[in-house]
């Protein structure tokens, strides 16, 4: 904590020594403020909206230094500087525009950094970012304020990779700040993403949180609902490719057209007479993974509670100091580790194209579909006929069915995992960052009319181009699985042609399309406004286009610096209404 | 009454289906009416305009529809066809003379290349199809829109889907063309309707009957009794007019329109701007393209040719919705 005071006292004789040396007298007044309050900050607590922010940024740094900077979230800073900003202005001190430039100076700063992460990493965290991110709005029965609408403009002016912009909403969020987020959501980059407080309240309660710790979340990352200040929640812990599992199903634990064995050995598929005998395949390989993948996480864990103490991050949350303990040795109030299922719909869909193919239908074996798929899917009439059974997003119950089934199961694979080594429990969580591209490159042909190696769609969302009547149908769809076993977290992307929607009722109809889906226990949406026109110049002629945003899989990127074939799958994801 | 008082009697004596005949049901529309709306278009139509935009409306029938971009050339379809009506080789592909729709070829099709356009469907689950939306219509303040086609050319159907979507509080909204029975519409359907869409199209009677296959006597006769109602805030009435250049486009035609509108007391209308979708749908079922006035004929209205359509009805008090 000294080190911390010391570093604002480090600004403070920096900023001292350059207003001294400048010539331009409304520089050198900015330099002496800085200096006065870093003197003040963080050594002696804020007793203004300034040194607020100014304390708030320095700890920041601190904290994102020290836990090797990912993930470090401001969280609901709306709330806790709402009453610096409220004295301030009734006492005179600041302006509305003066706290904006105050907090637009906070934003830019944090978009600072660029993490350089291994291609390897990079393949599954795309993007380059380092997911710090706020959170505005919510509940406390409703805790919209004015600085819930400035964060918006500031999204909405900013429109920067960092940091992302989570908006709360719930049942009493005022019709004038949900019209403002509908607003912001048309501009590039589609922020902010909209979560719903109801289910994700529940969710939380489900996995232990209080009523009160839940109501305080704060969507971490790229969507994973913590509590602020008193959770180790290492949500990002893990992700793992669930159609790999299903890929062993068909071949004994092996991939397809591989003889190494890398998962369980299983019945060959000539001895599977019915659905259950492949479900019974397919909940061996996962388990067996997630256990494999268990004790990687452990192992990491143990590592970080030996080699990689957190000081300053323990210093803030509760229970640490009063254990005298580190929070990665399990000190925190609540401590989690999240894992990640990326190819859900994947899985889905072709669990679907096995049952009506091969056991409803009959007109192939499950022995020739393997075939087919070491053979890539090269008979085009079987390709064509796999892809169009029914698939997940299509308001069509039975396949919505087997995504629920997906769902359900992964969800208790991992509730079933049973502690961490800080005492806390696994968490389901499906987003995927960038993994879906990634991991669909390492994945043979699948049953639902994948070719090998290509992508998966991102998040909860339904395989590309599978979904074909309408968003309605898409959320009729989306309503059918229960989001409160995914307590880490899901990220629904859903991608709106801009020109149907922007008129005035498009945007109403807009705003009813998410309320019907809260209110039906959705989680989370962020929706990309686009016209595709854009995107395809961009990816061709990236010199057009350099500041394109574009949000994929829970965070903002810049268009270009995504991969050729994360661009091209953001152009080929689902466009509804287009 | 006008010279196609046979035609009305015609429509009114149609017997009575079973079934519903329709080819499509679209959801999340937004420009069929306020909110989120699901249309329904029902097939069959007794006008048979040359610009028409569901040129597969118009026959009171069932059809084969070919997409030559879905079809991976299987030749299932082939083999199967009864009447060798299938020659993939051959530039038509299809050799509708010889098809005797038995859609066989459509059950083996595994691209959906082959589609049956026309089915019958039940009223339960017709009712059903559209109330897959009902949250987004209550939340939205949308609903359900029958389009077509002539969707009152099936009147029994439109009456009893509406009365059932009524019973539920849905919005319901009728597109049409204007030709139909308005004593069974009166009785069948009205009581159920909250809107209606009504398209005037072409004042000189002879243009209309070359373009549209009919004269309009009746059309405008329904225009000027449903338009009373709207008066009477009975129901809601907007009139719309389809832009189709040097045919509907005309100085002369707009405002006459515009002058028959101001005589019934139209506050309101809405103007459709042409766009050249429609010819995308001829080939998939054998069409033949009657329109074609050049260039034009494929490409979207320009801005500046719609803004002198639109000053022709707001120069005369009449406010104008369009959609670019």
């Amino acid at each position: 904590m000294n080190a911390l005071a010391d570093f604002g006292d480090r600004y403070a004789a920096e900023a001292t020594r350059m207003a001294a040396e400048e010539t331009d007298p409304k520089r050198k007044a900015e330099l002496e403020r800085i200096a006065e309050v870093c003197t003040r900050v963080p050594r002696k607590g804020a007793t203004c909206f300034y040194e607020a922010v100014q304390s708030m940024t320095l700890a920041h740094i601190a904290i994102f230094q020290e836990t090797t900077g990912e993930t470090t979230c401001p969280g609901r800073i709306d709330q806790f500087l709402n009453h610096y900003f409220e004295k301030d202005l009734a006492e005179g001190r600041i302006t509305r525009e003066e706290a904006k430039e105050i907090l637009g100076a906070f934003c830019v700063k944090v978009c600072e950094t660029i993490p350089m992460y291994s291609d390897k990493l990079t393949s599954m965290l795309g993007g380059l970012t380092s997911w710090e991110v706020v959170t505005i709005g919510g509940q406390d029965s409703d805790a919209t304020n004015e600085l819930s609408f400035v964060m918006l403009e500031l999204a909405d002016e900013l429109r920067m990779r960092q940091p992302n912009f989570h908006v709360r909403l719930h049942e009493n969020t005022p019709k004038a700040f949900y019209d403002e987020v509908i607003r912001v959501n048309f501009g590039p980059g589609s922020a902010p993403a909209m979560y719903n407080d109801e289910l994700i309240i529940d969710s939380m309660m489900n996995v232990g949180y209080s009523l009160e710790d839940a109501r305080d979340y704060v969507a971490i990352g790229c969507v994973e609902p913590t509590a602020p200040g008193k959770t180790l929640g290492s949500t990002d812990a893990g992700m793992y490719n669930m159609a790999l599992a299903l890929e062993m199903t068909l071949n004994q634990g092996r991939q397809i057209g591989s003889d190494e064995l890398i998962g369980l050995e299983t019945p060959p598929v000539s001895e599977m007479k019915s659905m259950d005998d492949v479900l019974a395949a397919y909940d061996a390989q996962v388990q067996h993974q997630l256990g494999k993948l268990r004790s990687d996480l452990q192992a990491c864990e143990r590592f970080h509670a030996k080699y990689h103490p957190t000081p300053i991050t323990s210093a803030t949350l509760d229970g640490c100091l009063e254990a005298g303990k580190c929070s990665t040795q399990g000190s925190a109030k609540y401590n989690f580790s999240g894992i990640q299922g990326t190819g859900m719909a994947v899985v889905a869909d072709s669990l679907g194209a096995i049952e009506s193919a091969v056991f409803e239908d009959g007109w192939l074996t499950l022995e020739e579909l393997v075939g087919h798929l070491e053979d890539n899917l090269s008979d085009e009439v079987v390709r064509t006929k796999l892809e169009n059974i029914d698939k997940f997003g299509n308001d069509i119950p039975k396949a919505d069915a087997w995504m629920k089934w997906v769902g359900d199961h992964y969800s208790d694979s991992i509730h079933a995992l049973g502690k961490n080594t800080r005492g806390g429990q696994y968490l389901a969580g499906v987003y995927s960052n960038t993994s879906h591209t990634h991991f669909g490159s390492l994945t043979s042909a699948t049953p639902n009319g994948r070719r090998k190696g290509e992508t998966f769609a991102s998040g909860f969302a339904p395989e590309n181009g599978a979904d074909k009547r309408g968003s309605t149908a898409l959320i009729n769809s989306m309503n059918r699985i229960d989001f409160k076993k995914f307590a880490n977290g899901i990220n629904f992307n859903i991608k709106l042609d801009a020109s149907s929607y922007e008129c005035d009722d498009g945007k109403q109809a807009l705003g009813s399309m998410y309320k019907v889906y809260f209110k039906r226990h959705g989680m989370q949406v962020q929706a990309n406004m686009l016209d595709p026109k854009i995107l395809i110049e961009a990816r061709d002629n990236p010199e057009l286009h350099p500041n394109l945003l574009i949000r994929v899989s829970g965070y903002s990127a810049y268009f270009n610096d995504l991969s050729p074939e994360m661009q091209d799958e953001v152009i080929s994801r689902s466009s509804n209404g287009a | 009454m006008g010279p196609d008082a046979s035609l009305i009697d015609a429509i009114a004596v149609t017997e009575p289906r079973k079934a519903s005949l329709y080819f499509d049901i679209k959801r999340n529309t937004l420009d069929d009416g306020p909110g989120i709306r699901s249309v329904v278009f029902f097939k069959g139509c007794p006008l048979s305009c040359t610009w028409c935009q569901n040129p597969e409306s118009i026959n009171t029938g069932y059809e084969l529809s070919y997409d030559a971009e879905k079809c991976i050339s299987c030749n299932d379809c082939a083999e199967v066809c009864p009447e060798q009506a299938i020659d993939l080789s051959s530039p038509d592909k299809i050799i509708r003379d010889k098809c005797t729709q038995c859609f066989k070829c459509v059950e083996v099709c595994p691209s959906g290349a082959l589609e049956q356009c026309g089915n019958d469907i039940e009223m339960d689950y017709l009712v059903e199809k559209v109330l897959e939306d009902q949250a987004f219509f209550e939340t939205s303040g949308g609903g359900v829109t029958v389009s077509g086609g002539e969707a009152l050319m099936q009147m029994e159907s439109v009456g009893e889907l509406f009365s059932r979507l009524k019973e539920r509080g849905i919005h319901t909204l009728i597109q049409t063309a204007g030709l139909f029975n308005y004593k069974v519409f009166e009785k069948l359907v009205l009581p159920y309707t909250d809107t209606i869409y009504f398209d005037l199209k072409l004042m000189d009677s002879d243009a209309h009957k070359e373009y549209c296959g009919v004269p309009n006597h009746s059309i405008h006769e329904n225009f000027r009794k449903v338009q009373a109602l709207a008066r009477e805030s009975v129901i809601e009435v907007l009139p719309r007019v389809p832009l189709v250049p040097f045919i509907t486009d005309t100085q002369e035609n707009l405002t006459a329109i515009a002058e028959f509108m101001l005589k019934h007391g139209v506050e309101k209308m809405q103007i459709l701007p042409y766009n050249p979708i429609w010819l995308d749908k001829l080939p998939r079922f054998g069409g033949v393209q009657r329109l074609d006035f050049g260039e034009g004929t494929s490409k979207f209205m320009p801005d500046v040719e719609l803004d002198r359509c639109i000053d022709i009805f707001e120069s005369r008090g009449i406010h104008v919705h369009c959609h670019r």
